[in-house]
């Protein structure tokens, strides 16, 4: 409510920040600068699931993503993915519940299922 | 005063066209709601609805520990059903919120036989009385402030504006701490940022209770202390309060305010508690008049402890001044904060 709008990088958009072989590293990379250049304006929030962000060893808060906050998984949050539409991909419906509990509107990421939902999808390229 | 525009700037993506135009599904449709959220909204209606009985027919809680079993009460309520790593957190919050008041209370009576400096060297005990009362006559080309309004607005029967001074008088026991509340329901990062300040606050002004113990203008009026600079104060804060059919919370736990630092005048932290509050809402308001008429409140608030003899002009100026340092200070290091992340961010993928 009094929070900047949260941006939540997905996993998929995680690892192409992180990983300079993946095929979107450059779009990622180059939307990820344009985040965090909003976050030091104070305009969003950069938020990840615990989890995905755990994935990256060694780029957790004093490298690359040292501006995300983490969206610690709970066992509420498991018992809601279980209940969930989409429980057969924990990671999508992970990602799905995080967001609807803090309220996030905007979600950066490589996936086209986030496309289904009403969702700003980062970068806008990528999916246009 | 400087304050982070935490909320006004915002270019929220989400409000970016619709991609494809086609209809999208909703969050909820497909991933259960936090049934809890319900639950949580109508606990805390219920206990706002249970506190304003309490203050009509009990009083106001002003003592610690009532104010302390009330917030935890509605903090019981806000954080049902929350995870228990959220319940972890809120304990080691009010972990720190009992040590923060512990420590505030144990500087009460510390300066009583004067400062030991690491054991080093003495500061001796010099009680400030003609002092600040100088600096007050300085300001007023002559004249006590305090018994200039006295001696205009006091009478025998409660006046409409003695109901305005004293309740504004008694937000200061009530207002910061429903602020510290709301926000710990609503955003924990926001709670902190607010904490920061609140206790960054509280410190300094213990910090210069003990270093600078002041009478404050009650006092150094009343024949029953021997100071008796002008014309003795009347002293009754609460009366406009009573007038109103309010009270003070009246149990065993008054026995809480016997403890009080009768020369914690300067500074004032009714004028800094009246001031941190709006100053740390201001980036949310837009509009400028609104802006102005809330900071009208801690004008408000100094013009009424001067008026009842609780306080010097100059304890609630140097509230302003320490609550406007405090701000500055925490906006600037919130925004290395984001400055030095973002940058190594930026380092690691150049």
């Amino acid at each position: 409510m009094m929070d900047p709008p949260k941006v939540l990088l997905e996993r998929s958009f995680l690892h192409a920040v992180a990983d300079s072989d993946d095929v979107n590293h450059e779009a990622a990379a180059a939307e990820y600068l344009e985040l965090v250049r909003q976050y030091a304006a104070q305009e969003i929030l950069l938020v990840a699931v615990h989890t995905h962000l755990g994935e990256l060893v060694g780029l957790d808060r004093k490298h690359v993503f040292a501006p995300v906050d983490r969206l610690r998984v709970g066992r509420q949050h498991d018992r809601a993915v279980a209940r969930s539409q989409v429980a057969d991909d924990p990671e999508f419906a992970i990602t799905l519940v995080m967001a609807e509990r803090h309220r996030v509107r905007t979600v950066a990421s490589f996936d086209p299922r986030f496309r289904d939902f009403e969702l700003a999808v980062l970068p806008a390229a990528a999916i246009d | 005063m400087s304050t982070t525009a935490e909320a006004p700037t915002f270019v929220d993506p989400s409000a970016r066209p619709p991609l494809g135009g086609a209809l999208r599904l909703q969050l909820r449709s497909v991933v259960p709601e936090d049934g809890f959220r319900v639950v949580r909204l109508a606990l805390m209606f219920e206990f706002l609805f249970v506190y304003l009985w309490w203050l009509r027919v009990r009083g106001l809680p002003i003592d610690r520990i009532s104010v302390a079993i009330s917030v935890g009460l509605f903090l019981l309520c806000a954080f049902v059903g929350k995870t228990w790593r959220t319940w972890g957190i809120l304990l080691l919050d009010c972990a720190f919120y009992c040590v923060m008041w512990l420590a505030y209370e144990r500087t009460r009576g510390a300066a009583d036989d004067g400062v030991s400096v690491f054991g080093l060297f003495q500061i001796p005990k010099q009680l400030q009385v003609e002092s600040v009362r100088n600096i007050d006559r300085v300001m007023f080309f002559g004249h006590d402030p305090n018994a200039v309004l006295q001696d205009a607005f006091w009478e025998r029967t409660v006046r409409w504006y003695d109901v305005v001074a004293s309740t504004t008088y008694m937000t200061h026991f009530v207002l910061p701490i429903v602020v510290m509340a709301v926000l710990w329901a609503i955003s924990h990062r926001q709670w902190l940022r607010f904490m920061k300040r609140f206790s960054t606050l509280l410190a300094l002004a213990c910090l210069v209770f003990v270093i600078l113990p002041t009478v404050p203008p009650w006092m150094a009026t009343s024949p029953k202390y021997g100071y008796q600079l002008f014309g003795e104060l009347h002293r009754d804060a609460g009366r406009g309060f009573r007038h109103i059919g309010f009270y003070g919370f009246d149990s065993d736990y008054k026995v809480q305010l016997s403890n009080g630092n009768a020369y914690a005048a300067l500074p004032s932290l009714h004028s800094s508690f009246a001031l941190i509050v709006p100053a740390f809402f201001l980036p949310w308001i837009r509009p400028k008049w609104l802006k102005a008429l809330v900071l009208l409140f801690p004008v408000m608030m100094l013009t009424s402890l001067v008026y009842l003899g609780e306080h010097w002009v100059i304890d609630g100026l140097v509230g302003w001044a320490i609550t406007g340092g405090v701000f500055w200070f925490w906006n600037r290091m919130e925004c290395r904060t984001r400055v030095r992340r973002s940058n190594r961010a930026r380092e690691a993928l150049s």
